[in-house]
């Protein structure tokens, strides 16, 4: 970096890393009239919380695999940083090493040409009114077939037109590098409560105008090895054909039992060393009802400790009605637009920020970080705010080797297609292959996560074995994985093609052809997989940090495995308050009406009061885009 | 170094605030000065639409200024061409639009917003409806616009079943929806009425919407909403118009009817073979303009004896109905007194209905043994099943209901009063009816006792204005000893009554005895036990003979 670029040398705070508790810190900092200065190694923000288009992504996959150079690149900060006695340097890591088994892979071929699949595109066309005749076949056929009540009893999908049904396999590398831009794939997907610490975080620090969110549609469930809709609020479960009037009351009379906080100590009397399953068994629910409220709304397990499901179920009711059917936000573009929004408030209250700018050492003298060593220069600071994936080894007392196992797909369709584009919230239960709950997201092209007629799907579960080995199976229950290494479609393209078109014209003629069609309309019915990446990451939440820390040195965790961003606003303001005691925590940054520029500038050239017209101009929300407002 | 933000405090916001505020209260006392001014004046200008317009922007809810409007749009439409008249009337819209943008439920912007449709030469009535459709979905219980929206289907004449379905979505969204409830049960009986005429919508349909109610009330019986609703469902059609009883005799001559009305139309007696219709005059008993008792009073003296059969007829809703009178024996006289008819027994199928529904509510009672909504329910389903069988079962529910809803509790004392005066009217027939001890709130189905000469109503909790009685044309003899009879304020005219009794009631203020003399008959009166008849009874029987010359008997003691 050329000389006359230098930083400043002092700062109030320097954050190092922009995940999501750094960046809230960054802003919190900065709000009450600290010099902050973030930087980040990466040329994008957020690190391990970032989202990517698909070729950054690659990149990001490419960066993780080649961690080995990437840390032994490092300078020798003695070449040109002095230290004094008593000094030391600590040497920082590089963020990729707490991601491990990346798996990333095609299962389409890389282009069409191949004369069949060309077929299968024309035959893609033909009219609507012809499709649904097939599809009335199909059901019929299968119906009459199918023992098993796997796909076609029940199953919602069944009454709903599926527009996206048809465009199956056609799609290839080519067609979807084309459209790389259009994607936003989220390394951490997590979901907002409508009530939770983050919305109420955004509201009150008037955050919210730098961000959009879309209103998860939908909460299903994996029941009787098929989707089922949880009805959860009070319009769904008026709505809901699935269970009885009696369940429908066991059902609302249970959820206002949990929320009616005055009674609960009496309702939950000698419960407090049961199950939530204990419970609930107790109130002779039904066997559908129970896994609705124990799985899905509880997000429990069978050991899930009674009074915790409580918690659970009351943070989930709470979150209701807010802002749309379900109690989950999904941000726009993806979660990595959160710690930007944080980032973008601290530089409005001017914060100094620099990407691609790496911290290579902290100098340590007495139980303090009195210096950062970053691209030649000795940067110092009263605090030190950074990612725990950059620490090393030795301040850990117990270095964190197991993590988050996650799994991202390319899908053509949605696992359960409905009238309007849904966005899904799904958690899978335990099962005997797999002893924790899989986290299920399904997001589509209106949140901007990716091109029109493809949908992404996220799973996160705790890590036992592999990414892979973790979510496969689950993987393969909502979706069609042709697992096939993609080099057999560089050399036996059309061998892979013909399958696909095969099974499609078995489709068309299921009825002609018979016991084919059962195993095609399976296909059929589940998205395909079109992409796919899996990857570990290591869960740092619950480290313990050793002494040897300095004190001024405040470590923040990465993506967690729960669901929402609940820990990392209770760690930032838990930091913040170590740092700041006698400081606000993000007070309500001003609306533009109520700032006056010091220093007369008439003309308003100032970057901050552009930066606030850029926020007043922006355009309103379209339909169906929420914008967190205090209602 | 850029410039640093400064946040203005709160002291500068505020202060700000007032300029603002005061400001604008100038602007608008000189413009209204101006309007009022200009309106005096007659002047029907572009001025008068400018300043009204930007007041109303500020405050929509000023009808003088959207009235003058209306005077100037109307004299314009005069005077401009078709398109300026359209173009006019599209902005006067959109400032409809605003307004209502500001506040949802101003009454004069939807009003205005309607009158300016009619108006239109051209009107978009899809755009006004698809305009309706986004309003409702960010509030779908403004019954504002659920108005505005029907007055906009008439205009467009959408389908009823569109409609339907558009009810369908709003329920399913939020069924705690009285406006959008009340539309269907304005819809169904278009889209699918019933053949049979037993219920308000096809059998098919009927089921189907009691299912949807039912749905509501299990996922949550304490909106009223849907149960609101399912009494619509489930109501029965009301009683025809009838004559319940008539007397034809020298003293005194009534009607009564099934419902009031507001004028004897086609009432009158006929008599003798050739129904010679019976010259005199129609009042009605209390002296209000509508009423279910109606006194006749014949212009010469009747005949004696009656030549022969008496009917009565009487117009309902066109038709002239007549009911035969029975002469007494000496001829003197002639009576009708029809049984009283509280429910008439339901078809089999729609009984069947009603049976499944109360199930549904009993298996509801099991989890909420103390849903209010879903009591009364039975109760009323019970009571339209079989109200004999569930005599003692409904007495019981509604004694529940009491205790449970506090602040309704008169409200159900008020119902089980009338279902015990109709268990007890079925019962008694005749010249007495004794009410004794029912612990009846209020007095119903008067009407049906005009022909009683004893009421007994001793021991219940009566304390209300019993303007009632004036129904009791025929009564000789009224004893109310035991209730919470605090005054006499409202007593109407009974003519027939020559006994009251009235001891151990609440009554302190003696001049409300006054009421009394509007009886001319009453000889007897009994007030002891009450707070006036304390003291010496020598001063209090000289007071009360004061005011009441005529009584013979004061207190059991024979003046």
């Amino acid at each position: 970096m050329a000389a006359d670029s230098d930083l400043p040398t002092n700062y109030d705070v320097i954050v190092i890393g922009t995940g999501m508790t750094e960046s809230i810190l960054a802003a919190a900092a900065s709000r009450v009239g600290k010099q902050v200065l973030h930087i980040d190694s990466n040329e994008y923000y957020g690190g391990l919380w970032s989202s990517f288009n698909l070729e950054n992504l690659n990149k990001w996959v490419a960066d993780c695999e080649n961690k080995e150079t990437l840390s032994s690149d490092l300078d020798d900060p003695n070449s040109d940083v002095k230290i004094n006695n008593g000094e030391d340097f600590v040497f920082l890591r590089s963020q990729a090493t707490h991601v491990n088994n990346v798996d990333l892979k095609w299962h389409i071929p890389k282009k069409s040409g191949e004369i069949k699949v060309e077929q299968w595109s024309r035959k893609s066309q033909t009219s609507d009114e012809e499709e649904q005749i097939e599809e009335v076949e199909v059901s019929e056929s299968s119906s009459t077939k199918e023992t098993s009540t796997r796909t076609h009893t029940n199953s919602e999908s069944e009454k709903m037109p599926s527009t996206q049904c048809t465009q199956n396999s056609n799609w290839t590398q080519e067609d979807i590098m084309r459209e790389y831009r259009r994607f936003n794939i989220d390394l951490a997907p997590k979901l907002l409560f409508a009530r939770g610490s983050l919305v109420e975080l955004l509201i009150s620090s008037n955050i919210a105008r730098y961000t959009e969110f879309h209103a998860v549609t939908r909460v299903l469930t994996w029941l009787d090895g098929e989707l089922n809709v949880v009805p959860c609020s009070r319009a769904d479960v008026f709505a809901t054909r699935h269970v009885s009037v009696v369940e429908k009351r066991m059902l609302m009379k249970l959820l206002t039992t949990c929320m009616d906080t005055e009674n609960l100590i009496q309702e939950f009397q000698g419960f407090d060393t049961k199950t939530f399953l204990d419970y609930l068994k107790s109130k002779r629910l039904t066997a559908h009802l129970l896994h609705y409220v124990l799985y899905a709304i509880a997000m429990g397990t069978d050991s899930t400790p009674c009074m915790e499901g409580v918690e659970r179920t009351q943070r989930f009711l709470n979150s209701l009605g807010r802002y749309g059917n379900t109690p989950f936000l999904w941000p726009m573009y993806g979660t990595g637009e959160l710690p930007q929004a944080f980032c973008r408030l601290c530089a409005v209250f001017g914060g100094t920020y620099c990407l691609q700018h790496p911290a290579k050492a902290l100098v340590v003298a007495d139980d303090r970080c009195v210096g950062v060593v970053s691209c030649g220069q000795r940067l110092a600071a009263d605090h030190v705010v950074m990612s725990i994936s950059q620490a090393p080894s030795n301040y850990f007392d117990d270095s964190p080797v197991s993590g988050i196992s996650r799994a991202v797909f390319i899908t053509n369709k949605s696992i359960m297609p409905a009238e309007k584009e849904p966005l899904t919230f799904l958690q899978f239960p335990p099962g005997p292959n797999h002893p924790n709950p899989v986290t299920v997201i399904e997001v589509g092209p209106s949140t901007h996560a990716c091109p029109k007629g493809l949908f992404l799907v996220h799973m996160t579960c705790k890590q036992s074995k592999s990414a892979r080995e973790d979510l496969l199976e689950i993987a393969e229950h909502i979706l069609t994985v042709d697992d096939v290494n993609p080099s057999d479609y560089d050399i036996t393209t059309g061998t892979q093609s013909t399958q696909t078109v095969k099974q499609e014209s078995n489709f068309a003629h299921s009825e002609a052809r018979g016991g084919n069609g059962d195993e095609a309309a399976t296909v059929r019915t589940k998205p395909q997989v079109l992409w796919s990446m899996y990857f570990d990451c290591l869960e740092t939440s619950k480290s313990n940090l050793s002494p040897s820390v300095p004190q001024n040195l405040h470590l923040c965790s990465g993506p967690d495995l729960e669901l929402d961003f609940e820990f990392s606003v209770h760690q930032a303001e838990k930091i913040f308050k170590q740092m700041y005691p006698d400081l606000e925590f993000l007070p309500r940054a001003p609306d533009p009406e109520e700032i006056v520029i010091e220093g007369d500038s008439p003309e308003g050239n100032d970057q901050e009061a552009n930066l606030f017209e850029l926020v007043d101009q922006e355009d309103p929300p379209s339909s169906g885009q929420q914008v967190i407002e205090n209602p | 170094m850029h410039g640093r933000l400064k946040v203005k405090t709160t002291k500068e916001q505020e202060e700000e605030k007032r300029q603002k505020r005061a400001q604008k209260v100038k602007q608008y006392r000189a413009a209204f000065g101006r309007i009022v001014e200009k309106r005096q004046a007659g002047e029907k200008d572009e001025e008068g639409l400018q300043i009204s317009q930007q007041i109303l922007e500020m405050i929509p809810d000023i009808h003088s200024l959207w009235n003058y409007r209306r005077e100037i749009l109307e004299h314009l439409k005069e005077v401009v061409s078709e398109d300026e008249l359209q173009r006019r009337l599209e902005s006067e819209r959109f400032l409809t639009e605003t307004c209502l943008r500001a506040n949802p439920k101003s009454y004069c912007a939807w009003h205005h917003r309607s009158w300016t449709m009619d108006h239109m030469p051209r009107p978009d009535w899809q755009r006004e409806l698809t305009l309706c459709t986004k309003f409702l979905s960010l509030d779908e219980r403004n019954f504002h616009c659920w108005d505005y929206r029907r007055f906009v289907v008439r205009r467009a004449q959408v389908p009823a079943q569109k409609e339907l379905d558009f009810t369908d979505e709003k329920i399913a969204v939020n069924f705690s929806n009285y406006s959008c409830w009340h539309y269907r049960s304005k819809l169904l009986p278009v889209v699918q009425p019933d053949p049979m005429g037993v219920r308000p919508v096809t059998e098919a349909k009927h089921k189907e919407e009691l299912e949807l109610v039912q749905n509501a009330a299990f996922t949550d019986p304490t909106d009223q909403s849907a149960w609101f609703y399912q009494r619509w469902l489930l109501g029965r059609s009301r009683p025809c118009q009838a004559i319940t009883r008539a007397l034809l005799s020298t003293g005194r001559c009534l009607a009564t009817l099934v419902h009031p009305i507001r004028a004897p139309l086609g009432l009158q007696f006929l008599i003798g073979a050739g129904r010679e219709p019976l010259a005199g005059t129609w009042r009605t008993a209390d002296g209000q303009s509508s009423s279910s008792v109606w006194v006749f009073t014949p212009t010469l003296p009747l005949p004696q004896p009656l030549p022969g059969p008496v009917y009565l007829g009487l117009d309902v809703d066109g038709h002239s109905v007549t009911a035969e009178l029975e002469v007494s024996a000496d001829g003197l006289s002639a009576l009708l007194a029809v049984a009283p008819d509280f429910g008439a027994p339901l078809s089999p199928a729609l009984s069947s209905v009603m049976l499944e529904e109360l199930d549904a509510c009993k298996q509801l009672l099991e989890f909420d043994p103390d849903s209010k909504w879903t009591l009364l329910t039975t109760v009323l389903l019970m009571q339209t099943i079989d109200r004999h069988v569930y005599e003692a079962e409904t007495m019981h529910t509604l004694d529940e209901l009491v205790e449970l809803d506090y602040q309704r509790a008169n409200y159900y004392r008020d119902l089980r009063s009338r279902l015990l005066v109709e268990y007890t009217l079925e019962r008694q027939r005749g010249d007495v009816v004794d009410l004794t001890g029912l612990s009846l709130t209020a007095l119903y189905h008067a009407p049906l006792l005009a022909l009683v000469k004893t009421l007994i109503l001793n021991d219940n909790h009566l304390r209300r204005p019993l303007s009632h009685l004036a129904a009791l044309q025929c009564c000789e003899s009224l004893s109310l000893d035991r209730n919470e009879v605090s005054s006499l304020a409202g007593w109407p005219a009974m003519p027939s009554l020559r006994s009251l009794s009235l001891r151990e009631n609440a009554l302190d203020d003696l001049e409300c005895l006054a009421t009394l003399s509007a009886c001319p008959c009453l000889q007897i009166l009994d007030l002891r036990g009450n707070p006036v008849a304390k003291g010496d009874q020598k001063e209090f029987q000289k007071k009360v003979l004061a005011i009441l010359p005529s009584l013979s008997t004061l207190n059991g003691e024979h003046i």
